[in-house]
């Protein structure tokens, strides 16, 4: 590891604007009242994302 | 002013937004336009953040108004000098290796970069998720519930959904949804338990048309547990893929504002996540398929409670002005046997006895970084196999309560903000565009009426149409309203690191607390930021 720093998460927003929006995922409500999802912590139901994200997160461990 | 925050939040030219930030006494830097996330030296951290700082003083945009106009910007200045005099502790050729680092990050388009180029495609796919308000009837009356508060909202307490608009609603969320699959039904009240048999003989009336229409329902319920009983629990196991109940921690803090209701709710929570645990080990044991989960998402719940068909529960709280130590609710809960829990700041109007104010932000980013600590903790033992035999002072405290249950034995505590998944969570389109509401998800009251989501409900200018007579066409701007409001909308949010987790927030809290639909809830988005960045640091911990 470098000194200065350690990536802990690689960047991924510049990639992966041209796969998404497929629009299966769960509704995320942000409410205190609901099941009240954060939008990051919501799961990706496309299966075709998550393969190629999975192979990228092998890559990288 | 908000805060007592050490954290700057800046945005350097050309829209490049740096979070640099301190948590668990190490340094993170964040890059919010590439989704980057780096543990950084001391050094590196400090310069980072002046960059940043120096761009975003000379822009001068977007964060000046999320952080309050010429006082941030005097803050700022004088947080750089501050800056430079820690930077000039360092010797010149640590000096010069540290920028040498960052220029090599900026080289390699992982740090300081440029926004993604996105085109919100606002596209109107069609509804996927709907919120029955089953019953407007309680056999709780909580002191913070919105339900309670006078907006008009559940104007004729007593009202039931009946099986006639039940199904009407269903065929309307099936006519309305395109070419989606899954579609989602949230059980909501009043107690949802309380018109338990129209409940069951919706869920039955859904699953019927699932083939004819190629549609998957996945319902979910949220109950306060105080009528939750043996005779619900074979059909929630069954068919209600996510339950979540209301517990808000502590005994004093819960019986305070929840109608002195702990006891039996607590029992009965626990009788039914103890009867679920069994029904989800036997699904997994019997791999009759529909319980696989995703290939390395093991360790995440948030993916595994997806829609792969486990059962899933939460216990979600609510804490307020009046116990800002919520930590410690979290951990009762925990230590009561469950693992799946979720406790948000309240959100009330001004004035309410129990509203969260800017006051009290700086003590719950604290109280957001110790419970992050605690969770670490409780979760690194916890892979280790064991309770640790060794004791520190903090600990202590917990084991001397251990889980009366067994629920949770060697489970991790899953707290639900600190829960991202840095590989396969939501892209880009669902981080910019929020819940949804009004569009893909909408709320139906008993009598049948649409609303763009469950807090809209009783709002007559809210109101979008009813599910026999379908939406009402003077209202659909309000639709549009909303899908055209996506986080790139927001000028607040443009210089906010928390954008692509946050969306904006939520539409009806502005609406509510600020009556503005296009504003940010302020206090909100600083406790927001606040537990964001405890999830970061954790997962440099792969603890969550
Ligand atoms: S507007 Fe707020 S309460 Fe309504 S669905 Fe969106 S996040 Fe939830
Ligand atoms: S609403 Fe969310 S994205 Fe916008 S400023 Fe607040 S925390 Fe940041």
């Amino acid at each position: 590891m470098n000194s200065n720093f350690k990536i802990i998460a690689s960047p991924f927003m510049q990639k992966d604007i041209k796969v998404s929006n497929c629009g299966e995922c769960a509704s995320s409500c942000q409410s205190a009242c609901k099941t009240s999802c954060t939008v990051a912590n919501q799961s990706c139901e496309n299966e075709t994302r998550v393969n190629t994200l999975e192979q990228q997160r092998e890559a990288q461990e | 002013m908000f805060g007592g925050l050490s954290n700057l939040v800046v945005a350097t030219k050309g829209g490049v937004v740096v979070h640099a930030f301190k948590r668990f006494g190490k340094h993170f830097v964040y890059d919010t336009e590439s989704g980057s996330l780096l543990e950084t030296s001391k050094l590196f951290y400090l310069l980072c953040k002046a960059e940043s700082a120096v761009g975003s003083a000379e822009s001068a945009v977007g964060a000046e108004s999320v952080l309050g106009g010429a006082e941030s910007s005097k803050q700022k200045c004088a947080g750089v000098s501050q800056l430079e005099k820690e930077i000039a502790k360092f010797t010149a050729s640590e000096l010069e290796q540290a920028r040498r680092d960052i220029e090599t990050l900026k080289v390699g388009e992982i740090l300081f970069v440029k926004p993604p180029d996105i085109k919100p495609q606002k596209l109107n796919r069609g509804l996927k998720a709907m919120c029955l308000h089953i019953t407007h009837k309680c056999n709780l009356a909580c002191k913070y519930c919105f339900a309670e508060s006078g907006e008009g909202l559940y104007g004729a307490a007593d009202e039931c959904m009946s099986l006639a608009v039940g199904k009407r609603a269903i065929d309307f969320l099936i006519a309305s949804s395109g070419a989606r699959q899954n579609l989602e039904v949230d059980f909501f009240g009043g107690e949802p338990l309380l018109n338990f048999e129209v409940l069951k003989a919706i869920v039955y009336y859904a699953r019927g048309l699932e083939g004819k229409h190629s549609k998957k329902f996945n319902f979910t319920l949220t109950t306060n547990a105080l009528a939750l009983d043996k005779k619900h629990f074979d059909f929630l196991n069954t068919e209600i893929f996510n339950v979540v109940i209301s517990i808000d921690g502590r005994e004093s803090v819960h019986n305070k504002v929840r109608n002195n209701s702990y006891k039996r709710v607590m029992d009965n929570a626990k009788a039914f996540v103890k009867a679920r645990t069994s029904a989800r080990v036997a699904i997994e044991n019997g791999a009759s398929g529909s319980g696989a989960t995703k290939k390395g998402s093991s360790k995440n719940y948030a993916s595994e409670n997806s829609r792969g068909g486990i059962k899933s529960y939460y216990i979600r709280g609510t804490f307020t002005a009046e116990n800002l130590d919520f930590a410690n609710d979290v951990l009762h809960i925990y230590k009561q046997g469950f693992s799946n829990i979720s406790l948000e700041p309240v959100v009330l109007k001004g004035g309410h006895r129990l509203e969260i104010k800017s006051e009290h932000l700086a003590q719950i980013d604290k109280e957001y970084e110790r419970l992050g600590k605690a969770v670490a903790k409780i979760n690194s033992e916890v892979s280790k196999g064991e309770i640790s035999k060794k004791q520190t002072a903090e600990n202590k405290a917990l084991k001397n309560e251990a889980p009366k249950n067994a629920n949770n034995k060697n489970q991790p505590l899953n707290f639900f903000h600190f829960n991202i998944d840095k590989f396969t969570g939501p892209c880009v389109e669902k981080r910019i565009n929020a819940c949804g509401a009004g569009t893909e998800y909408i709320a139906v009251t008993p009598n049948g009426d649409i609303y763009p989501c469950h807090q809209f409900a009783g709002f007559s200018e809210y109101l979008l149409g009813n599910v026999y007579d379908g939406l009402n066409k003077d209202k659909i701007y309000i639709g549009e309203k909303f899908l055209n409001t996506t986080v790139l909308d927001r000028l607040e949010c443009e210089a906010c690191f928390a954008k692509y987790h946050c969306s904006g927030g939520c539409f009806a809290n502005s609406v509510v607390v600020n009556n503005n639909f296009y504003s940010v809830y302020r206090v909100g988005c600083e406790m927001f930021k606040s537990r964001l960045e405890v999830a970061l640091a954790l997962l440099s911990q792969k603890l969550m």
